[in-house]
């Protein structure tokens, strides 16, 4: 008897739907992290002669009319992940972009690196990591909590050259404030003179990505119509070293 | 002879069988037994040529299957009384004059033929229905020694009530045992469903239930019983923590050809044949099974605009050969099974431009097993089970690979010699030899890198050959002081991939207090050594140490009646070395678990009528993940399990029955924040600073099923129905859990509603 074959396959299939059609990952409806650029992809050892300061700056997608504040955040993850170093979130750096269907909300802190005795040198090509984090919170759409790591090298090591670069990313289609109708094209190109492989994500505010890591793909409006805001970023598989780009488009 | 016809598609089968009859016959000896003289068939003794003007052949026959009916009473208008022979076939000579003739044999409804009716003709089939059924005897099961916490399952039983009507689910139903509706896994006692031993005879399979099809790989028809211990067993199994299924092949040979179907649209069919063969003095069985689920669900899915591709497949064939001998058998099985799926779904973790993640994998293996068993003098008897085998795993999942052969032999030896008394002696030995080729290619996983995602982590490869060799040796002995019987046993192992051996003292006893009640006991340590993933020197650790259980069993067996018999035990089982993942090394032994409790068993013996059982188990297992650390609630805890199990004859062609299943929600480790990983893109779930694993419980599970079974009785074959509703309950049950992308929404996976069925069975 193989009554017990379809509720397998059930259970399976309503799995995957679910996975695709309630809350995807690139929609954005409330506060989004989109990303933290970092002004150094990678750093050495702080020294008492040459103390290493990174500025990062946190992007975050936002409601119309929200407010958010900004405070340093402690994760609480079981696994080591690298030396944990406390964040300072400069004040006044906050900014807001407006866009046609969310706010592109940014503020910047800065991460005391750690010298070398602090930190934990390790895997192939021995790097270490420090540990940072952020609370972004809203008055009316919850709040982030955003971790990640700086990645430091060895000073000296041929690392602190080869993926020192920041990448760049833009949307090439669709066109800024193009109206269009139907399913679309959306095409990003990234690059970046650091030696590291660089990953992409997708965000828009309706419709659904067919792929939100690839480069080119599609994006389906479903229901969408009005205003859209599309969002591209990149970020490095190594260090993290971010970018992003944003365009606005209407949806008929 | 006539019985050979069902061979043939059963219409044919008719035909033929009338033909074929007039082949057969049985002479005539009018008799009039004496009541309470044995009946004996009839013989070449003519009725007096007054009384007779002419002469026919009756053959009595079982109605649905055709079987002859020997023995059975003819009973003259007279009052004399006739037997049929072995065949069921007797001679008649007809009385003059009207009356009536009844035949009757115990077990089938009495069969009442006018004289007239009879007159005039060669030979006239009578096909007896079944009686309806009694409650007046109890069926003997067959009995094995005696061990803790051992229970057996005919499968006559086992095809009515077990999921799936699946023999080797049935441990599903019994104490000890925690599962899940929609998996063929049980958890015994705190142990995982890897930790236990599955086994066809004295063969160890690299998988009894085809993970698609939720069925155990071997058809019913060819096995007796299953045979489950949930632990305290004898020193003969090793290698698990856990329990024992073992699947028993049949050790019978039919008196005529049978041929079965079972038609199940849209998931599969089988086909299963057995015959007498060598003058009627061996069986010989086949059976196929063949899923066609992967050729509807495509197209259902595409119809229905489902962004998802499943393709499932399974299957299985066997042939089965038994020859007895006059002191002991040969049996061999030969075994094919596989099972596939290809699954292409939407995931934010695919590298495809389509969006679209992979998850195949293809399981198969051949198995060919030969099963001596011999007495070898007056005190001696010997079992040699060699078997050679084949099996290949092959998972992709998105662009990581796994794929291992492993083929090997292994020669399986028991000896047994009777001592003074019932004092037995036991010794057996098992040694395997087998060469895995292993290729692998998929990221080491590091907890400690917050940049690792295996989506893009760099995949180390894997491809080597290697061998592996197992041996472990067996003592064990009964020894009855009174009316105590103590089996002491010891079990020394050496395993290759753990590079070490070692041994396992074990003790079961049992003290028949009276007639009636007997307490019993059982107390050893059971080895495990690690799964080869996890001494691998990339992604495991080569330092491992074997897993080392301690099992105490006590309990009490009551026989209330000949019907009714109770068993209560109370266990404690403690698990040591649990490989555990560790930042340095990969895997460690640091983990340990604890599992408690007691169980209940009330078993209602089988009737023609009526057989069922209530089994209910409170349990407690509590891990703890490393030395110093608190106690958890374990992956596997279910507190309470009841399971209540029946199944009523009420006609001889109308069956009922059904099972109630009740368990405390499965545990699950419960989120309490999430943070966005601005290295990976990616929400990662977080614990509480305090939070221990497996801190959540799912809501309690209820679940009742439903059935009745009718027959449809032709001369020769026959057809069943089975109607039933699976999954009844309140709601729909909570199966797992299931998170949004960011934490921040937690649902339950709910279980199919009740699902109608139903399925049609022919036997010809």
């Amino acid at each position: 008897m193989m009554r017990t074959h379809f509720l397998v396959l059930v259970l399976g299939l309503s799995a995957f739907a679910c996975n695709g059609e309630v809350d995807r990952y690139e929609d954005i409806q409330k506060l989004r992290a989109l990303g933290v650029l970092s002004d150094k992809a990678v750093v050495e050892p702080s020294t008492t002669a040459t103390p290493q300061v990174v500025t990062l700056t946190f992007y975050a997608a936002l409601p119309h009319g929200d407010t958010v504040t900004a405070e340093p955040y402690q994760d609480t993850a079981r696994s080591s992940g690298g030396t944990p170093a406390t964040l300072t979130v400069n004040a006044g750096t906050a900014v807001v972009e407006t866009h046609a269907s969310f706010d592109l909300y940014h503020v910047s802190g800065t991460l005391n690196i750690p010298p070398t005795e602090a930190l934990v040198f390790r895997g192939l090509d021995q790097n270490a990591t420090v540990k940072y984090g952020i609370k972004l919170t809203t008055k009316s759409s919850g709040s982030q909590n955003i971790v990640g790591s700086v990645v430091v090298y060895q000073s000296g090591a041929a690392q602190l050259k080869s993926l020192a670069a920041i990448p760049t990313v833009k949307i090439t289609a669709p066109a800024k404030s193009a109206a269009l109708s139907g399913k679309q094209d959306i095409v990003a190109a990234a690059s970046t003179a650091g030696a590291e492989t660089l990953r992409l994500g997708w965000f828009v505010n309706g419709g659904e990505i067919k792929n939100r890591n690839a480069s080119t793909t599609t994006w389906d409006p479903v229901k969408t119509t009005g205003a859209v805001t599309l969002v591209v970023t990149a970020r490095g598989a190594k260090t993290g070293a971010f970018a992003l780009d944003v365009i606005d488009f209407t949806a008929n | 002879m006539a019985s050979t016809c069902r061979r043939w598609p059963w219409v044919a089968g008719a035909v033929l069988q009338a033909t074929l009859v007039s082949l057969s016959t049985t002479k005539l000896q009018a008799q009039t037994p004496a009541a309470g003289a044995p009946m004996t068939p009839a013989t070449a003794a003519p009725a007096p040529a007054s009384a007779a003007t002419s002469t026919v052949t009756l053959k009595v026959r079982i109605k649905g299957s055709g079987a002859p009916v020997g023995r059975a009473e003819i009973t003259l208008p007279d009052g004399k009384k006739l037997f049929t022979g072995k065949d069921g076939d007797v001679q008649l000579n007809l009385p003059t004059g009207d009356g009536q003739i009844r035949v009757y044999r115990p077990g089938q409804e009495p069969e009442l033929r006018d004289i007239a009716e009879l007159r005039g003709k060669d030979r006239v089939e009578i096909f007896l229905l079944p009686a309806t059924p009694t409650d007046n005897e109890v069926i003997v099961r067959g009995e094995r020694r005696p061990e803790a916490s051992r229970k057996t399952i005919t499968i006559a039983e086992a095809v009515k009530v077990a999921p799936g009507g699946d023999p080797a689910q049935i441990p599903k139903l019994l104490p000890g045992v925690q599962s899940r509706s929609f998996s063929p896994d049980i958890v015994v006692r705190g142990s995982g469903p890897s930790d236990s031993l599955y086994r066809v005879d004295n063969y160890d399979m690299p998988f009894i239930f085809h993970r698609i099809g939720n069925l155990s790989v071997i058809p019913p028809q060819m096995l007796a019983d299953v045979e489950f211990s949930t632990g305290g067993f004898g020193s003969q199994y090793g290698n698990v923590t856990g329990g024992v299924v073992v699947l028993h092949t049949r050790n019978d040979v039919p008196e005529t050809p049978k041929f079965e179907f079972k038609i199940n649209i849209p998931f599969y069919s089988a086909l299963y044949y057995e015959t007498p063969v060598n003058d009627g003095k061996d069986l010989l069985a086949a059976s196929v099974r063949r899923s066609y689920l992967e050729a509807f669900l495509p197209l259902v899915l595409k119809k229905s605009g489902a962004d998802v591709t499943v393709v499932p497949f399974f299957g299985d064939e066997h042939l089965y050969y038994y020859h007895p001998t006059e002191d002991g058998h040969v049996k061999i099985i030969a075994t094919h099974a596989y099972d596939g799926l290809h699954l292409l779904f939407p995931s934010d973790d695919a590298t495809s431009p389509s969006g679209k993640a992979t998850f195949d994998f293809k399981t198969s293996f051949e198995l060919i097993g030969v099963e001596w068993k011999k007495s070898l003098d007056k005190d001696w008897s010997m079992t040699l089970s060699p078997n050679v085998f084949n099996n290949d795993n092959v998972i992709d999942v998105i662009d990581n690979n796994i794929d291992i052969k492993v083929r090997g032999i292994v020669v399986h030896a028991d000896f047994t010699r009777k001592l003074d008394g019932k004092n037995r002696l036991y010794l057996g030995g098992e040694l395997g030899y087998g060469v895995a080729n292993i290729y692998v290619v998929a990221p080491v996983i590091d907890n400690n890198d917050p940049f690792f995602d295996p989506a893009s982590a760099p995949k180390r490869k894997v491809s080597e050959t290697a061998t592996y060799t197992s041996a472990a040796g067996w003592v064990a002995t009964d020894r009855y002081l009174g009316d105590l019987l103590l089996t002491p046993g010891i079990r020394p192992f050496y395993y290759s991939q753990m590079k070490k051996g070692g041994y396992d003292p074990r003790l079961n006893w049992r003290y028949q207090l009276d007639q009636d009640n007997s307490l019993k006991g059982a107390v050893g340590q059971y080895s495990e050594a690690a799964q080869f993933q996890d001494v691998d020197k990339v992604f495991g650790n080569p330092d491992l140490k074997y897993i080392r259980s301690m099992h105490y069993i006590l309990g009490l067996e009551t026989a209330w009646s000949d019907r009714w018999l109770s068993d209560v035990q109370v266990f404690y089982k403690e698990i040591n070395g649990l490989v555990r993942s560790d930042p340095v090394t990969v895997k460690n032994n640091s983990g340990k678990l604890i599992s408690s409790g007691f169980e209940l068993f009330i078993r209602r013996n089988v009737t023609e009528r009526l057989f069922g059982w209530v089994a209910y188990t409170y349990s407690r297992n509590r891990e703890q993940d490393a030395p110093k650390k608190h106690y958890h609630d374990g992956q596997y805890d279910q507190t309470h399990v009841f399971n209540l199990v029946g199944d009523y004859k009420l006609t001889p062609i109308w069956d009922l029955g059904g099972r109630f299943v009740y368990h405390t929600g499965d545990t699950y480790t419960g989120v309490d924040h999430s943070v966005y990983n601005a290295n990976l893109d990616k929400y990662q779930a977080r614990e509480g600073l305090n939070t221990q694993p497996y801190n959540q419980r799912l809501p309690a599970y209820h679940e009742l099923d439903i059935y009745a079974e009718r027959d449809i009785l032709f001369d020769t074959s026959k057809l069943t129905w089975r109607f039933g509703v699976e999954y009844l309950a309140l709601q729909r049950q909570a199966q797992g859990v299931r998170n949004n992308y960011d934490y921040t929404k937690t649902t339950y996976f709910r279980g199919a509603p009740p699902i109608p069925y139903v399925e049609l069975r022919g036997t010809i």
